[in-house]
């Protein structure tokens, strides 16, 4: 059953056995694995059900009904754009489909030092073929690489480098190349299209356009959750409260902590809304002066490098870097300069590849309670900004390897490398908030999960320590950064605690 | 730097608390913030996206698409957006006396105005410099009418009519 804040009778009351808040991959997991086992949930996100007919490839109208604050949320500091979805399904509705099995080496540390034995390789392995096979995740062969990710190839392998086409959860993909505003053709298998059904077909409840404002808990239980009925203009227009045996927070890794800080929950472990991991990213173009590239057609997302990765080759830097195309909205925000000299530059949109650095963070931020919105406090560590450099370099390496007449960052001041002795620009260019063009896609690691609250916020099984019936399943679980796009890890770690939701309650 | 800045100026000019930008010691000064753009801040944002998009700018549609977003976020991120204008102007005037307001200055002065703040020594005057670039260059590239300029088709609905093959992809490993 589906309904809507839009026209539900307010103020709007039920009651369930488990309540999940948010419908991402994390939510949608537990909600369907708690409504196959028989019990009665109720799903609530923010956000609305969109179908693909509704989504019309128009950046503006989607970033504005698809992403958080309009696309339009930063760091406190203003220096990392943080985009993601909030709309049924969550992230994974506007996510480029790339999937990577949480890489063995980080499941072995995580397993180590942070008391997790349900996270060893063999028993995350049928977990990951359960949810392959129902996203559908098959690996992109190269023939339908588009032009900008094969240029990304060919220079990485002309540099004798390790890199790959990407997994993808996607079914009867046209290639139209609007990943990031919704997949107008239901190719994209996003958890709106997969796990939530699946929940709903099983007897969950799903309810959006309903914010959550706060988790009522009383003598060590959570009981309830109270929040606010949006319009269609997203206006408040009543309230509704669903009473529970058990709540679980799905919110992602900005929004849960933020819920439940500012619900005022009993945190003994000091964790909540710490160790927040981003993956900052930071573009890196190719020119290719009379050539057209055109970012934005076909896959946009096809093929990475995982050469400088430590988790996947043992790398010291710690990136990897990802073929992306990009709309004219977002690549006007990237390319410097004012007035005519960035009007000259788009006129060559056509002309540039894009790439964007995924970067495993060694320095978290943290997630507060802000006035009326999260805050997110986090800035590149320097450490990390030497590691960005170099990456950087790298990725400059790969474009003029791969034919680029010059490669462009994404610095406010125009920075363009022409050869790879021009590389050493790098070095006298600033890269503090501000002088350079950050994004954050992935959000992690806010509620991490652990073998006592000394070292993280809730248990292996996602529970809050101090509640019996409190979960988390979303991206805050994860105890470090993945260094690879988390939405299979997502995915498993919720699978995880649904294993622990049912056999705990 | 702060004490360019008096309580009473703020005051008087009216510039938004919710700008966590801003320095605690001024932010404290500032009074409440606000959900709506006024005339004035309008104003700003027409005049920045002169500098920043260049020729062309009067025709785009901000005055209606950045209200139009700013319907769409949660109230803090509205507070937050909405004073970022009034801000940037009232603390331009603030910190530098002899500095108009931006709308009085010429094309030239706005230029180098803006790209004074974009590349400030000081953070808080970089970051409000460049959410101000994002909020406003976003909006104009995403106005339909500037794709023609940079060749960019739009969307693919309508251009391509279904169905047509979807792509092959292999098997599961």
């Amino acid at each position: 059953m589906r309904l809507s804040g839009n026209s539900v009778a307010t103020p709007f009351a039920r009651k369930a056995q488990v309540v999940v808040v948010g419908t991402g991959p994390g939510g949608s997991t537990v909600a369907k694995r708690m409504a196959e086992a028989g019990r009665d949930v109720v799903m609530i996100d923010a956000g609305s059900y969109i179908s693909a007919a509704e989504f019309s490839q128009r950046e503006g109208e989607m970033m504005r009904k698809l992403y958080q604050e309009a696309g339009l949320r930063t760091t406190d500091d203003g220096s990392m754009a943080m985009l993601h979805g909030r709309v049924v399904g969550g992230s994974s509705v506007v996510n480029y489909l790339d999937c990577f099995r949480t890489p063995e080496r980080l499941l072995y540390d995580w397993v180590a030092r942070f008391g997790l034995p349900e996270l060893t390789p063999a028993k995350m392995r049928p977990r990951f073929e359960k949810i392959e096979e129902i996203l559908h995740v098959r690996k992109l062969p190269v023939e339908n690489l588009n032009l900008n990710n094969d240029k990304l190839r060919r220079g990485t392998e002309a540099l004798g480098w390790e890199g790959d086409t990407f997994h993808r959860n996607a079914k009867d993909c046209y290639g139209s190349g609007f990943c990031d505003l919704g997949c107008s053709y239901n190719a994209k298998q996003s958890a709106a299209i997969t796990f939530v059904p699946l929940a709903t077909t099983s007897g969950a409840t799903l309810l959006t356009d309903a914010r959550v404002d706060r988790v009522i808990t009383e003598a060590g239980r959570a009981i309830a959750v109270e929040g606010t009925l949006l319009d269609e203009a997203r206006q408040p227009r009543g309230t509704f409260r669903i009473d529970a045996d058990v709540i679980v927070v799905s919110g992602g890794a900005i929004h849960t902590p933020y819920l439940l800080l500012s619900s005022g929950v009993d945190d003994p472990s000091g964790h909540l809304g710490q160790n927040f991991w981003t993956h900052p990213g930071s573009p890196v173009c190719g020119w290719y002066p009379g050539e057209r590239i055109a970012n934005y057609e076909g896959i946009k997302q096809g093929y990475y490098i995982s050469e400088f990765s430590d988790v996947l080759r043992g790398h010291p830097t710690g990136v990897l870097i990802e073929g992306i195309g990009a709309p004219p909205g977002i690549t006007a925000t990237i390319f410097p300069g004012l007035g005519w000299e960035r009007q000259e530059m788009l006129r060559r949109y056509n002309e540039f590849s894009a790439a964007g650095l995924l970067l495993r963070d060694t320095v978290p931020g943290s997630i507060a309670v802000g006035k009326g919105r999260p805050s997110i406090r986090w800035s590149l560590a320097k450490a990390d900004a030497w590691r960005l450099k170099e990456a950087t370099s790298r990725c400059a390496e790969a474009w003029l390897a791969g034919g680029a007449s010059a490669v462009v960052t994404g610095h406010s001041r125009l920075t363009m490398i022409r050869s790879t002795k021009e590389l050493r620009k790098l070095d006298d260019v600033g890269w503090g908030p501000g002088e350079v063009a950050l994004f954050c896609f992935h959000q992690m690691g806010t509620a991490r999960m652990a073998h006592s609250p000394a070292v993280g916020a809730v248990s292996p099984t996602g529970r809050m320590w101090a509640y019996q019936n409190l979960y988390v399943a979303d991206g805050s679980l994860f105890p470090t950064a993945s260094g690879v796009n988390p939405q299979l890890t997502i995915y498993a770690l919720s699978d995880v605690v649904a294993d622990g939701i049912l056999a705990e309650t | 730097m702060a004490s360019l800045v008096t309580r009473r100026t703020l005051l008087a000019l009216g510039a938004a608390s919710a700008v966590l930008l801003v320095p605690s010691p001024l932010r404290a000064a500032l009074p409440p913030p606000k959900a709506r753009f006024g005339d004035d801040d309008l104003d700003v944002i027409a005049a920045l996206a002169r500098v920043l998009y260049g020729p062309g700018a009067d025709a785009l549609s901000l005055r209606t698409s950045l209200p139009e977003t700013l319907g769409f976020l949660d109230e803090g991120q509205q507070a937050l957006l909405a004073s970022l204008p009034s801000t940037f102007d009232l603390l331009s005037r603030a910190l530098v006396p002899t500095v108009h307001p931006f709308v009085t200055l010429s094309e030239a002065q706005q230029g180098a105005a803006l790209n004074d703040w974009l590349h400030s020594r000081v953070a808080f005057r970089r970051q409000i410099g460049q959410a101000l670039r994002q909020l406003v260059l976003s909006h104009c590239y995403t106005d339909e009418t500037v794709y023609a300029d940079i060749a960019y088709p739009g969307p693919w609905l309508g251009r391509h009519v279904l169905p047509i093959h979807p792509l092959r992809f292999g098997e599961p490993e």
